[in-house]
């Protein structure tokens, strides 16, 4: 594609390049659609009659199941084209070979058995384009013990070392809300990728590039692995305290720096994070007990970590009847470090992102106009491009057919 | 001969903390020329952090965290407050591709330093902004703290007990998703100039990426319906959960996704009695009665090592793992045999194993190649080496504390 002029929209950073995403459920196709955001041209395969697994999955419209009307489909495959394709019949995999052959990067989160076994490993899809960068995001990896075993988010939090941090010391530990390791593992796969693009654009060819979940979730968990190398110490989990990195009169339930914490308030949670002398004196201020800024029990890091019980206890009197809204009109006005604990109706209509226009609403033809986190940033030249997500294969015409010129009836064979 | 992927790209890393440098830190492992600039009055902050106790010797050179997430990258001093400082900066912005900070956005402009005089030095430059809230927007001058982004962002609301309050995620969020999203505008940037000249500035919000992953959002845009904390459950797996294992504080996660896999779970854990129990033959049944299965399931893991939890259910294609705190990941075998924590030698600070980079590349060996820097540790290979500057020059910069290789304490 040319580069773009002055009259036309932008096209987007990556406008040169051509992404198929093989990819299913959230790391794959999330890590695609930011490719897509960022102007590529993404060409998702879905298998025929069914599509990615994630069509079947909500939320959907007042819980009704369709496949065309999965929320987090719809959020995860913005701005691509679907096409259909059977991979275990050979004309699907010639089709896709096809693609291939015309694509830069070809994305994929199956478990690593898959690929080889579709005829569509790294070294298959080299031979019919030379160049091709290929990344595979899997559990574990596509080597070592583990290759095939199966992953789902709690599982990859308990091994990565995400769920040893979380929870009630007399309880069970968590994992995160969310599917937050899935979404890193997309990123992460994104910027893999495009680390692999820029080396290809000086003439370094394609590559394979292997990202795994575990791997991800363990660089979240790094500082406190390299922590425990010092100190022999690992932190452990301390509800709603900070974990210490070290031990206090040899107890790992004090924390070593106070207060952090997250409180309630009158009308929800908010979270106060002093971490430095002088904003512990402002929130002596803020909380009308400037006096307790020279309390001996309060006065050196150490002593408020001990005292850590006792500090809840004043900020608990001071937070009982304030609002979050309150506490935070106070915080900024004593520069007091302070968050509060945004609920996903808050977070919806928070003043700073809705200041910076950040959710975008598209319109979808089942959907209707639905407003999606937008861009992953702002790009002063190539501003993020938001399109809808696509049909199931909606673009069997113009891609199959047209493009890449298979009959109908060579497009029928690669269905079944 | 096999070429690191990134390495033409020189890159001006003004980042302290952790968010930005484990950005930059993804560039330095994939082969970027990464210059890390602090001055002697103000340093990466990470340098002592966690080190309490500030006796040891050169103790700004042993702070773990800083050790974790700046290998790979070239360290020098430069103070930008000074004349003479912004001086040689520009004349190194002239030479690099890319500059990147986490500044809030009047920082650099107020040091003369701001995007439109970078241009005029470099008009290719590429600029990345990457704050805790953004460059524009009514918290564009408030510091980042990951705890207050981790709060905002939803994450302490959504996670916790179905019973209980928001809880800390232990991790501070916003940081990675700032950190890998600046990263990619980066090389989106390198990109897209490599194919037209042009460079740009990127504005990155830890928040805004945060945000991006919290797919809550969607059941509140589609159907207004707010979510709960649900401790670990996920909505499609029946049963799961993290249950305790032989020994203290041991436990180990087990998730099963469909009735094939609760079939085969019942075979494996040996409880022919609830393969026939058509309470929990489909997903609602078993979800009604998840307390009785996961006390069920408890007694038969407490039996049991939860490594050898993870291999039986594992055998039987279920989704086990064993629950590691972070320092027993080092010695997990498959973190092992993928060599994931790399041993670094650091000179004061000694050996220790630090994750490598986020990806396997098979087009080079991408592993970490040298120790984060000491305090102006490259300032010659820098300052003389690519911008040609004399020993005499170098010495009058360090008598005026302009560079320097040692910190100054007020």
């Amino acid at each position: 594609m040319d580069a773009p002029t002055q009259d036309t929209p932008h096209p987007g950073a990556l406008f040169d390049l051509t992404v198929i995403d093989l990819g299913h459920y959230i790391a794959g196709p999330y890590a695609a659609t930011l490719l897509a955001g960022l102007g590529a041209e993404v060409i998702k395969v879905e298998r025929p009659g069914v599509g990615d697994g994630a069509r079947r999955m909500g939320p959907f419209p007042e819980d009704q199941p369709h496949p065309e009307k999965s929320g987090l489909f719809s959020y995860l495959n913005l701005g691509k084209k679907s096409v259909t394709l059977n991979l275990k019949t050979d004309s699907g995999r010639e089709a896709l070979h096809r693609l291939a052959a015309q694509a830069d990067v070809v994305i994929e989160n199956f478990s690593p058995r898959v690929m080889p076994s579709l005829g569509l490993a790294y070294e298959n899809l080299k031979q019919v384009n030379e160049d091709v960068i290929l990344t595979s995001i899997s559990n574990f990896g596509q080597n070592g013990p583990y290759r095939d075993y199966r992953g789902y988010e709690i599982t990859l939090s308990a091994l990565g070392g995400v769920q040893a941090e979380i929870g009630e010391p007399d309880r069970e530990p968590l994992k995160l809300g969310g599917q937050q390791l899935q979404f890193m593992a997309g990123l992460a796969a994104a910027l893999a990728t495009m680390s692999a693009v820029c080396c290809r654009d000086l003439g370094g060819g394609g590559q394979w590039v292997d990202v795994a979940i575990s791997e991800i979730a363990a660089t979240l968990k790094g500082c406190p692995a390299t922590n425990f190398q010092f100190t022999g110490y690992n932190r452990v989990r301390n509800g709603m305290r900070p974990m210490s990195d070290i031990l206090i009169n040899g107890d790992p339930r004090i924390p070593d720096v106070y207060p952090i914490s997250i409180l309630p308030c009158r009308d929800g949670y908010v979270c106060i994070d002093t971490e430095q002398e002088n904003q512990f004196q402002a929130l002596c201020g803020m909380i009308g007990r400037p006096e307790l800024a020279d309390d001996r029990r309060f006065n050196h890091w150490k002593q408020r970590c001990i005292h850590a019980d006792e500090l809840d206890a004043m900020l608990s009197e001071y937070l009982a009847d304030k609002t979050q809204q309150q506490v935070l009109d106070q915080a900024m006005d004593w520069r007091v470090p302070v968050g509060i604990s945004n609920d996903m109706e808050q977070l919806f209509n928070d003043p700073q992102l809705r200041a910076r226009g950040f959710f975008t609403e598209v319109d979808h033809p089942l959907l209707g106009r639905t407003a999606y986190p937008g861009p992953l940033f702002i790009m002063s030249e190539t501003p993020w491009r938001t399109g809808r997500s696509p049909l199931l294969g909606e673009h069997n015409q113009e891609i199959l057919m047209d493009r890449l010129g298979l009959s109908a009836r060579e497009i029928e064979a690669a269905q079944t | 001969m096999a070429r690191l992927p990134l390495e033409r790209l020189r890159i001006l890393d003004h980042t302290i903390a952790w968010a930005g440098p484990q950005g930059t830190v993804v560039l330095a492992d994939m082969g970027a020329e990464v210059i890390k600039i602090e001055s002697v009055l103000r340093f990466d902050g990470m340098r002592y952090h966690s080190i309490r106790f500030k006796m040891k010797e050169r103790f700004w050179e042993r702070g773990p965290w800083f050790i974790q997430v700046n290998h790979d990258k070239l360290g020098i001093t430069l103070d930008l407050t000074e004349a003479k400082g912004r001086d040689l900066y520009l004349k190194l912005v002239a030479v690099s591709d890319v500059v990147i900070n986490n500044f809030t956005p009047r920082v650099m402009p107020n040091l003369g330093l701001g995007y439109e005089t970078l241009r005029q030095v470099k008009p290719d430059v590429i600029m990345v902004s990457m704050p805790g809230y953004g460059c524009t927007g009514p918290y564009k001058d408030t510091p980042a703290f990951g705890d207050c982004i981790n709060a905002f962002c939803g994450l302490d609301e959504i996670t916790g007990y179905e019973d209980g309050p928001p809880l800390r995620p232990g991790i501070a969020y916003g940081d990675p998703c700032g950190g890998f999203a600046a990263a990619l505008a980066v090389l989106a940037a390198v990109h897209y100039r490599h194919k037209t000249g042009g460079g740009q500035f990127v504005d990155v919000s830890h928040f805004e990426v945060a945000t991006k992953h919290m797919e809550g959002l969607l059941d509140y845009a589609l159907n207004q319906r707010v979510q709960k904390r649900t401790g670990n459950q996920d909505s499609w797996a029946t049963p799961q959960g993290c249950y305790p294992c032989q020994g203290e504080d041991a436990w180990a996660a087990i998730s099963i996704v469909s009735d094939p896999e609760w079939q085969r779970f019942v075979r494996a854990i040996d409880r022919p009695d609830w393969a026939d129990d058509p309470r929990f033959a489909t997903h609602a049944g078993r979800r009604a009665h998840s307390q009785e299965l996961d006390q069920g399931i408890a007694a038969w893991t407490r039996t049991l090592d939860r490594y050898e939890v993870m291999t039986r259910l594992q055998r039987a294609g279920l989704a086990a793992a064993p629950m590691l705190y972070p320092g027993e990941m080092l010695d997990d075998p498959q973190f092992v045999s993928r060599e994931f924590f790399e041993p670094v030698d650091h000179p004061h600070a000694g050996t220790r194993r630090l994750p490598g980079n986020i990806a396997k590349m098979s087009g080079a060996d991408c592993r970490i190649r040298f120790p984060a820097p000491g305090l102006g540790q490259h300032n010659n290979y820098v300052f003389q080496g690519l911008l040609g500057l004399t020993d005499t020059e170098m010495a009058e910069l360090r008598e005026t504390g302009i560079i320097g290789e040692e910190p100054k304490f007020d």
